[in-house]
């Protein structure tokens, strides 16, 4: 019998997470995009702090994993943190209302936050670039990319699972309770 | 305290988005060096990235050289078929230009004759290194008769010995019991000439006193009724007087290269014979 990890190895295998996904987001996975579509990891990464981490805690993570999203993406600076706190409070509400313990809803919610991400980037890139013009397929486009993150969330959710449980065993409050 | 816990998440969650906006409206517009984190993130994050990109142009090198030699090998084997096809090409229509040469000589040599003759192909030699005979692709339906004569460009092949409905055998000159009447051009010395061991021919029943030299030319007499006179046979090749007889022992050098026999012509003169 294995305890949930406790909130401090989670944020920081979380953190750790991110920063190793965004800089493999923009080496290793660029090489594998299909045109505008690639693997989005970070978003992946928000829902699971949505959906495990505590309130505050999480609301840093979040905000660190937007920070690092604006530094290596090149975007309008800020722009990652706003919306990735805009997801991170859903999923927070999610969890107050909703069963989301089942890895199928759990993708459910990336493949919706991830239209949602997309959604409020070109809303915000249209506010600030008056001569942005969304590509006329965009609803296909994020119809594609949401089901792409939904199909690869189990992966990035495992992989922080895996940090997130090697940092426990390791981690001096943990060891107590794990056996 | 009551109230902050009664609403800590919508406080938490709107002091934590207002941050955001905050943030994002003041750095809005500015530059990753003007954010001194974020400087020192990228100097985390840049050797990692860097280090990642060598190692992904490292697999990506081996990945195209692999895919480089793979192609290469695929091409290297699609130019092999396309030079064996070129070349097939080139055999294919150097034997349309020497066929034609053939067939023009044929042709030319048709016009010289004044029987109605019939073309075709050697398609078959004989089996046996005793006989010499050929099949060819034309037979009875195409008027084609045993004791018929087939010549070709450069003199008399033999004659036909049997034919089917669409192939005929031919028997050579060369062969032992193939005989043929001929005169020698120059002086018209009058022989048989006949199958030799060698692929020759020997032309027989040339007395002493009859003039042959090297190097005549010997034609058909049309004596015998199976050739037309005047074709030729082939040239003498050697002389020699006989010792215990009265014939001189010639030899003749077939102007057909038998070897080499591919098209012929069958002149359907049988009629003559019946004369």
């Amino acid at each position: 019998m294995r305890r949930e990890p406790s909130r401090w190895p989670r944020a920081l295998g979380t953190a750790v997470m991110g920063l190793l996904l965004a800089v493999l987001g923009t080496t290793a996975f660029s090489w594998w995009a299909l045109g505008p579509l690639r693997l989005e990891p970070l978003i992946v990464l928000v829902v699971s702090a949505g959906y495990r981490l505590p309130l505050v805690l999480g609301f840093i993570v979040v905000m660190f994993l937007g920070y690092v999203a604006d530094l290596i993406s090149g975007g309008v600076m800020g722009l990652n943190v706003v919306i990735f706190t805009v997801v991170y409070v859903i999923c927070q509400l999610a969890r107050r209302k909703l069963d989301i313990t089942s890895w199928p809803f759990q993708m459910l919610s990336v493949g919706v936050l991830t239209i949602l991400d997309h959604l409020l980037t070109a809303g915000a890139v249209t506010l600030t670039v008056p001569s942005y013009v969304p590509p006329v397929n965009l609803p296909l486009l994020l119809l594609a990319q949401g089901l792409i993150n939904a199909f690869t969330a189990p992966l990035f959710f495992g992989l922080n699972e895996a940090l997130v449980g090697m940092l426990a065993r390791f981690w001096p409050a943990e060891r107590k309770v794990t056996p | 305290m009551n109230f902050f816990r009664k609403y800590r998440f919508p406080i938490i969650v709107g002091l934590f988005v207002l941050g955001a906006l905050a943030y994002f409206s003041f750095s809005a517009g500015k530059g990753v060096e003007r954010i001194p984190a974020g400087r020192y993130l990228l100097e985390l994050t840049g050797p990692v990235q860097r280090g990642i990109t060598g190692v992904g142009d490292w697999f990506n090198s081996v990945w195209r050289h692999y895919f480089a030699l793979v192609q290469a090998s695929e091409e290297n084997d699609r130019l092999k078929n396309e030079l064996a096809a070129l070349k097939q090409r080139t055999v294919d229509r150097d034997e349309l230009e020497l066929a034609n040469r053939r067939l023009k000589k044929l042709l030319e040599f048709k016009q010289n004759l004044d029987y109605p003759i019939v073309a075709a192909e050697v398609v078959g030699t004989d089996p046996s290194a005793q006989f010499k005979t050929v099949i060819i692709n034309k037979g009875a339906s195409h008027g084609v008769l045993p004791l018929m004569p087939v010549v070709c460009a450069q003199g008399a092949v033999g004659r036909v010995i049997w034919s089917s409905p669409h192939y005929a055998k031919l028997l050579l000159l060369i062969d032992p019991n193939s005989g043929v009447d001929v005169i020698v051009q120059r002086s018209r010395a009058r022989g048989v000439a006949e199958g030799a061991p060698g692929g020759e021919l020997r032309l027989k029943y040339l007395i002493h006193t009859e003039d042959v030299r090297l190097g005549d030319k010997v034609i058909t007499s049309g004596a015998a009724g199976v050739y037309p006179k005047g074709v030729l046979v082939g040239t003498v090749s050697a002389v020699r007087q006989g010792q215990d007889g009265a014939f001189q022992r010639v030899q003749i050098t077939p102007a057909v290269d038998f070897g080499r026999l591919e098209e012929v012509l069958v002149l359907l003169r049988r009629r003559q014979l019946d004369q």
